[in-house]
């Protein structure tokens, strides 16, 4: 007797996953990567919505423990689940070749659920806060004509700490990382058409910050 | 309904859901290169800053993903080749239902119908469109967007003092936009006012916004220089400088 979620594996895809066996085990790695290339490239061949459920079924809790597992060892503060939503849409709307699906899903997902964490973190700017003691260049009285980029330099990356959450993460993602609007979109979970209201809001803050960052503390 | 399958489906939702704006942003696309068609070279007005992407392209993205997020969005109508600039409008037309039938009157369908109005013909139709927009409760980037536009239909309309009132309300709300100041130096130099031209173009070399560097910007300023030149009695090189490129060449980075 094979089990359902192989016969429904076996249906979406017309094709014969695992042929040998007639149990699926979500525990097992191989089981799993076959499985889900076979439902990835039903999905990119076809657009069938109904493979990418299934894969989004099949592998929803595997990769939101593997999340997890890499938020606790960076020491991601945020909810690791946003990590797997991302995943998720960025494989819905790629609309790359059914040639390109990754041969080792677990191992490919991970990988990319640990660079989003990374930047994930880089976005909150932990362990990135500019050092209390670090000298201001502005503020010797003495700044030379050639320190003007480095003091203006240092003054950014101050005002950039001072930002809110959102305006760190469409500046690192548009200006750091170059990503299009469609994969800012995605990343920020907001909608295509608010990316350039929201990198302009983060633009135009972070020119106010670095102002008063140069004027220093009112007196 | 078990946490397990809350997670899913709460994935499935937020997948569709970025699907239908992408959607939609594939049909906007489309009715982009559609109007894009329809310009001729002498009336062309409409300035993307990218070029607008292969109708077949963007067709296909598009087909894949309306099946994807299981939406049939006039499927059947919708160009499958280049338009030809007789059948242009009414593709677009086609990608503006799309657009309407995802989202609504969302300022992306708003500043589209708008665009169809102008194109069409009915500058009037146009000028309601994006007036409305001032008035609604829109983002800021598409408020800007949507004035920057009637400025260019209150241009094609000679009316230019309306040009400059309207670029003043978004340097207001938005300041240092390029688009906005150079429409309102287009006006100045139709209105023949070497002084307001000077003007315009001080605020937009002390913009934030980075034109040395884009390569667009580089090569609307260098090719419409003469024409500026001409009509406030300057030269075409004193033109570019005003704008704030280098005087020699003016080509971009």
């Amino acid at each position: 007797m094979t089990d359902e979620r192989l016969e429904r594996i076996r249906a979406v895809t017309g094709s014969d996953v695992l042929p040998d066996l007639n149990a699926l085990d979500l525990a097992n790695d191989l089981h799993v990567d076959q499985a889900a290339a076979a439902l990835l490239r039903r999905f990119r061949a076809v657009d069938d919505a109904n493979a990418f459920q299934l894969l989004v079924e099949l592998t929803t809790e595997r990769l939101a423990a593997i999340a997890s597992d890499i938020a606790v060892e960076l020491g991601l503060g945020a909810d690791a689940f946003d990590l797997v939503k991302n995943l998720f849409s960025r494989l819905f709307l790629d609309l790359s070749s059914p040639e390109n699906v990754p041969l080792h899903y677990l191992a490919d997902s991970a990988e990319k659920l640990r660079v989003d964490a990374e930047t994930m973190i880089r976005d909150l700017a932990l362990g990135e806060v500019p050092d209390p003691e670090e000298p201001m260049l502005w503020q010797d009285g003495q700044a030379r004509e050639q320190d003007t980029e480095a003091m203006v330099a240092q003054a950014a990356r101050i005002g950039f700490h001072r930002l809110d959450l959102p305006f760190r993460r469409v500046l690192r993602a548009k200006d750091t990382e170059g990503l299009n609007t469609s994969d800012i979109a995605i990343r920020l979970g907001v909608p295509f058409a608010d990316v350039e209201e929201l990198l302009q809001s983060a633009r135009e803050r972070l020119a106010r910050v670095i102002d008063d960052v140069l004027k220093g503390p009112s007196s | 309904m078990s946490p397990s399958e809350a997670m899913v489906q709460e994935i499935l939702d937020r997948s569709k859901a970025a699907g239908r704006d992408k959607l939609a942003e594939l049909a906007y696309q489309m009715a982009r290169t559609c109007l894009s068609a329809a310009e001729t070279k002498s009336s062309a007005s409409l300035r993307w800053y990218e070029d607008p992407r292969d109708v077949v392209d963007l067709g296909r993205d598009l087909r894949q993903m309306e099946v994807r997020v299981e939406v049939e969005a006039s499927r059947a109508d919708l160009p499958i080749a280049a338009p030809t600039a007789g059948s242009a409008i009414a593709s677009a037309r086609t990608c503006l239902r799309v657009v309407s039938g995802l989202e609504g009157e969302s300022s992306r369908y708003l500043l589209l119908n708008a665009l169809l109005s102008r194109a069409e013909g009915d500058l009037a139709e146009a000028v309601r469109i994006l007036a409305s927009m001032r008035t609604s409760s829109i983002s800021r980037h598409w408020m800007a967007h949507s004035q920057e536009t009637l400025q260019t239909v209150q241009l094609s309309l000679g009316e230019y003092d309306e040009v400059l009132e309207v670029g003043k309300s978004v340097l207001h709300h938005s300041p240092g936009r390029l688009l906005a100041l150079f429409n309102m130096a287009t006006a100045r130099a139709w209105m023949n006012d070497g002084l307001g031209l000077e003007t315009c173009c001080k605020q937009f070399r002390q913009s934030d916004e980075q034109v040395v560097d884009s390569e667009w910007w580089a090569h609307l300023l260098s090719s419409e220089a003469a024409w500026f030149a001409n009509h406030v009695n300057r030269d075409p090189t004193e033109i570019v400088t005003m704008f704030g490129l280098p005087a020699a060449g003016g080509g971009g980075s």
